[in-house]
């Protein structure tokens, strides 16, 4: 039996034995338009812990087949078959004597990767949200003049090209530094290659602002590259504020999740920066608006106070010694007026006083007629005290009176 | 009257005097001697405003 025959009986056997068609799921492990626009690509299956192949297939799709589903996939998915995408595959089983077992694709449920796709976006993002550090960047203080930019992006890519146009030749003239840290933006690499570009920009973190991730406007695929847990914890080490633009409207990439801002296209980005610019160059503006205000009020305050004491200081020092003249002159009279009354007070009470006693003196009494009678030197007050026969020394105006009692008589009470 | 006596603290001391004559504060046999403490720093008060004052003339001229 010659290997033709050998290969001709086990494609009978197969035509015969899998007729039907299948719903096969995997992980696509190559995948390529060839010849013809035919699709050719390798289907695996991975032991559990994902290490160890355990099942491997050939895959080839028609050209008219392969351009109706990868249409119908990326339009639902947003990305493009590619390999290392889990897929599931609508397949008939054929064996080609010269090529062996492959697998004919007829239809691919585009559902079932975006479901993969979401389970291992939502899976980094828990991770993350463990580790504790999905909001560090976010949280990382946002330069109030993002004028030095490290940009992250393809050279050739046009979305770059409308960036560095828009930043450049911005309508205020603002002065923008960039440069590019060139990275592979899309495929199989993007990981290592923005990462390397990240941590270029770190050795040199302090020439730059921000770092800002683009990626050529309108494309819409190849999202999935960055759901990328070492990429996103990458970020979230990162000193630098990140801006991503990766140019998608359909979905957010756990780079999206943990960048500080992020914009939808490299343009969005420019305009962003610039808008911070003209933020704080409007608050400088205000700020310097009210300084001058400030200043203008202050000298106009001070020079009218200047002027008003240039006035008033001569005049009040002109009548200083007058006013003072005065206090003291009203001062002096105070206290010899009140000296002068005190005096002429006292000199009053005197008189008052002299009169008085004028008025008591027994001399003045005895020339008005009144007498004053002594017996033995004592005042005669009581009759009771004195005794028939005794000598009375009677006093009067002009001269003494010596006489001796004859009778004595009191006088009835009242 | 104290040395080193300025002319607020001289000034205060008049009307102090002042003031303790209109409370009637003073006795008579004080009187003569407040009085005359009155007129020596009124005395001195003038001499004291009247130097300042030429001072300050002399210095708004040269304004």
């Amino acid at each position: 039996m010659t290997l033709y025959e050998l290969n001709h009986a086990i494609r009978g056997v197969v035509e015969e034995c899998m007729e039907s068609e299948y719903w096969v799921q995997g992980e696509l492990s190559e995948g390529k338009v060839g010849y013809g626009n035919h699709f050719y690509g390798e289907m695996i299956q991975k032991d559990e812990q994902g290490v160890r192949i355990i099942a491997k297939a050939r895959l080839t799709c028609w050209d008219n087949t392969y351009r109706m589903v990868a249409l119908r996939f990326r339009h639902v998915t947003g990305e493009s078959l590619r390999a290392g995408m889990n897929v599931m595959l609508l397949v008939r089983v054929t064996f080609h004597e010269q090529y062996g077992l492959s697998l004919n694709i007829l239809d691919i449920e585009p559902s079932f990767t975006l479901g993969e796709m979401a389970l291992r976006r939502k899976r980094i993002l828990q991770q993350l949200e463990e580790d504790g550090t999905i909001h560090d960047n976010q949280t990382l203080p946002f330069p109030i003049l993002p004028q030095r930019i490290a940009v992250i992006s393809s050279a050739t890519a046009a979305g770059y090209e409308d960036f560095c146009n828009q930043i450049q030749h911005n309508e205020y003239g603002f002065h923008f530094v960039l440069q590019l840290f060139p990275a592979v933006m899309q495929g199989a690499h993007v990981e290592e290659s923005v990462i390397a570009a990240l941590e270029a920009i770190q050795q040199e973190a302090t020439q730059w602002d921000v770092i800002v991730i683009i990626r050529g406007g309108g494309a819409t695929s190849d999202l999935s590259d960055f759901d990328s847990y070492p990429l996103a914890s990458c970020i979230t080490q990162s000193q630098l504020p990140v801006i991503t633009g990766i140019g998608h409207e359909r979905d957010e990439t756990v780079l999206d999740y943990v960048a500080h801002t992020h914009l939808k296209t490299p343009t969005a980005v420019a305009a962003f920066l610039i808008s911070q610019m003209t933020e704080t160059a409007t608050r400088l503006e205000m700020l310097r608006n009210t300084f001058v205000q400030h200043t203008t009020h202050r000298i106009t305050y001070e020079k009218q106070r200047m002027e008003r004491l240039s006035i008033m200081l001569p005049m009040v020092f002109g009548t200083f010694r007058t006013r003072n003249e005065h206090r003291l002159e009203l001062l002096w009279n105070d206290i010899t007026h009140r000296s002068r009354n005190r005096i002429e007070h006292e000199r009053h009470i005197l008189q008052m006083l002299e009169q008085r006693t004028k008025q008591l003196d027994p001399a003045l009494l005895l020339k008005r007629g009144y007498s004053i009678t002594t017996c033995n030197g004592q005042l005669v007050r009581d009759i009771s005290a004195l005794h028939t026969g005794d000598q009375l020394t009677t006093h009067v105006g002009n001269g003494i009176i010596y006489s001796h009692i004859d009778n004595l008589e009191q006088c009835k009470k009242d | 009257m104290q040395k080193g006596l300025t002319y607020e603290e001289a000034i205060n001391r008049l009307e102090e005097i002042a003031h303790q004559m209109e409370e009637n504060e003073i006795g008579i046999d004080e009187m003569a001697k407040h009085l005359k403490e009155a007129q020596e720093l009124l005395a001195f008060c003038k001499k004291r405003l009247y130097a300042v004052d030429e001072d300050i003339q002399k210095i708004m001229e040269n304004t």
